[in-house]
């Protein structure tokens, strides 16, 4: 399978800038997510990847061929889309026997290829069925198979398990994942659902604003994340705004206006610099009793809190900051409460202000 | 409410619809009946085949050139329009939004209109032997006579193409691009995404528009009156003919049952097709 290859790939309608200078790789074989906002530019980079959409700038490559204004029909790529798109008229067997009559395969070699791929997608059997005779998730599961009964260069996925209800998209993440690695098929699939991207990739490509701001691991974009953006897009953060106050061999002490200290790591940081600090909610750690032993030990005030089954989502005031935790199931605080709270400085993220 | 679902007021619905049924029974299915009776009924009044017996022997060509006529106009204009409605749907060129504009303006036009711009438009001396006689294609002293079937199937073209082409594009407007571009993304180009995949999905579509674009033409009077001189013509103008000169409303009559009979089964079939789209939805 080939890499794909974006090189300052820009796309503009009107006076809108829908993709800027997108330099992107994606390796031979790995799933790479695409992870923004609504009208991030992320649909609409796959569509040029696809040829539905020709970059006003840039080129895209598929391995060493470029296809930059190649006509869809031509490229040699699978697409799954949102709404699925099965032609109606038809039945399972010829949406998915479609592609390969048209490319004059023999119609022994059809049966048997579309057979494969419905055993793939555990929809043996469903051949003479109408796409109005499916449910979402069967209808789904018949676009991923018309995608790869053609044995594609490259998998495209736009947003395709978003009209499925949550259990079974939860379900179908696993699924695609597992074919996507059974297959070693490469396949770029676009989201803004962060969990489904984490889940799912191997990279995750962060857009906002039809730019790429952080590309790596989902490990790396949710422990590392780039800017305050990527912090509050995947996963949930607290954000506290802070000045360095001092440098020390050991740390560094963080101040904010309302004077609040914490200790963070030393890394790059300058005296005098102003910074954000991230806090994950399973970060904040809830004490029984204050420590003098420990570093950023704080005395917090609950504003309230609300059950959600397996924790309890709390929300606490710490100088004027607000953060946000999750407690275990147990006895749900009442606002007002006074809560011991523990930041460990190893894992507070600090993203540029 | 309970006077509404038909309790102590359940008149009250009926004499509301008591105005539109008494329009339909009087200026619809009082005349229908009567045509009919007419049509079996001779001079003496007497139950009889005579005046269907005239119509085929006097009109029998006649009946074959309408629907001749019809099919003829029908075919084409229906193959001009899924050309064009499917150029309209799938090009975003300028040419195609002024084509979809201009392929409009003919909607508006009434019957009339049209049959007298074509009587100059196709007459032996008119604008369009003049123009093929310049461009040297035709002798201008033998022109084109076109005042007979394919003169009138051109002014049934030019009349029918945009009303076909508005619904049939009414109907591709409608399907979602993604289908086209998961056709694509299969292989499919412009010609397999037309053939296989827009039309099919528009199919009950362009059936309503051929249904409607035939009954219109088998009854349409002032197109063939004003177009075709002479034998044969459609039978409308033979039915006006045959009241007119001969005030001879029963072969007149027997011949609507003609017209009856060919639009009846096309209306049929619309019907079917209505009711099985909207139950079964295709």
């Amino acid at each position: 399978m080939p890499e794909v290859k974006l090189d300052g790939v820009t796309k503009r309608y009107g006076k809108v800038t829908a993709v800027d200078r997108l330099d992107l790789v994606v390796r031979d074989g790995e799933i790479l997510t695409l992870l923004g906002p609504s009208g991030c530019g992320k649909t609409t980079t796959l569509r040029c990847i696809a040829g539905f959409v020709v970059p006003d700038e840039g080129r895209i490559f598929l391995g060493e061929e470029e296809v930059t204004r190649l006509p869809p029909e031509k490229r040699d790529i699978g697409f799954v889309f949102q709404n699925y798109a099965l032609w109606p008229h038809m039945t399972v067997f010829q949406n998915l026997a479609f592609g390969l009559q048209l490319r004059r395969t023999p119609k022994e070699e059809i049966g048997k290829r579309v057979r494969e791929v419905l055993s793939l997608v555990r929809l043996s059997g469903m051949e003479d069925r109408y796409p109005r005779q499916l449910s979402g998730g069967q209808q789904q599961r018949v676009a991923l198979a018309r995608a790869l009964v053609l044995r594609p260069r490259v998998l495209l996925l736009d947003e395709p398990l978003s009209n499925l209800d949550a259990k079974l998209r939860e379900e179908m993440r696993f699924e695609i994942r597992e074919l996507q690695r059974q297959l070693g098929i490469t396949a770029i699939y676009v989201t803004h659902d962060q969990a489904e991207a984490l889940v799912l990739s191997d990279r995750i490509a962060v857009l906002n604003e039809g730019r790429l701001v952080q590309l790596g691991t989902p490990e790396e974009i949710y422990q590392r994340p780039a800017n305050r953006f990527v912090a509050g897009f995947i996963g949930l953060s607290s954000f506290v705004e802070a000045r360095v106050a001092s440098v020390e061999a050991d740390g560094a002490t963080l101040e904010t206006e309302d004077g609040v200290r914490f200790r963070v790591p030393k890394g790059s940081l300058a005296e005098g610099q102003t910074i954000v600090l991230a806090i994950r909610p399973e970060h904040v750690e809830i004490l029984a009793a204050p420590s003098e032993e420990l570093e950023n030990v704080f005395q917090a005030e609950v504003l309230r809190a609300a059950y959600l089954g397996n924790s309890i989502d709390c929300r606490l005031r710490l100088g004027k900051w607000e953060l946000r935790t999750q407690l275990p199931p147990g006895k749900i605080p009442s606002p007002g409460e006074k809560l011991w709270i523990r930041l460990p400085p190893e894992k507070l993220i600090l993203v540029e202000a | 409410m309970k006077g509404l679902r038909g309790g102590t007021g359940g008149f009250l619905p009926l004499f509301l619809l008591l105005p539109a049924v008494a329009f339909i029974l009087v200026m619809y299915v009082y005349p229908f009946a009567l045509s009919i009776i007419r049509s079996f009924t001779d001079e003496a009044g007497s139950l009889s085949l005579v005046n269907y017996h005239k119509a085929v022997s006097l009109y029998g060509r006649d009946i074959l050139f309408s629907i001749q006529v019809a099919v003829l106009g029908t075919l084409i204009s229906t193959g001009l329009s899924l050309a064009l409605a499917a150029y309209i749907r799938l090009s975003d060129s300028r040419v195609a939004r002024l084509v979809n504009s201009m392929s409009r303006l003919g909607i508006f036009l009434p019957y009339v209109v049209v049959a007298q711009m074509m009587r100059s438009f196709l007459a032996p001396h008119g604008l369009l032997n003049v123009l093929l006689a310049n461009m040297g294609l035709v002798d201008i002293d033998t022109p084109l006579q076109l005042f007979n079937i394919r003169g009138l199937t051109f002014g049934f073209l030019w009349k029918e193409t945009p009303f076909i082409t508005f619904i049939v594009l009414s109907g591709l407007q409608v399907i979602d691009d993604t289908y086209i571009e998961a056709a694509r993304s299969v292989g499919a180009r412009t010609r397999h995404v037309i053939l296989r995949i827009l039309l099919p999905m528009i199919k009950p579509t362009i059936a309503i528009a051929v249904v409607l674009t035939f009954c219109t033409i088998v009854s349409t009077f002032t197109l063939p009156y004003m177009i075709v001189a002479g034998n044969p013509t459609t039978v409308t103008v033979d039915i006006a003919h045959r009241v007119t000169y001969f005030g001879d409303y029963r072969v007149a009559s027997a011949l609507g049952v003609f017209l009856y009979l060919i639009v009846g089964a096309m209306a049929i079939y619309y019907l079917r097709r209505t009711v099985r789209e909207e139950v079964y939805g295709y």
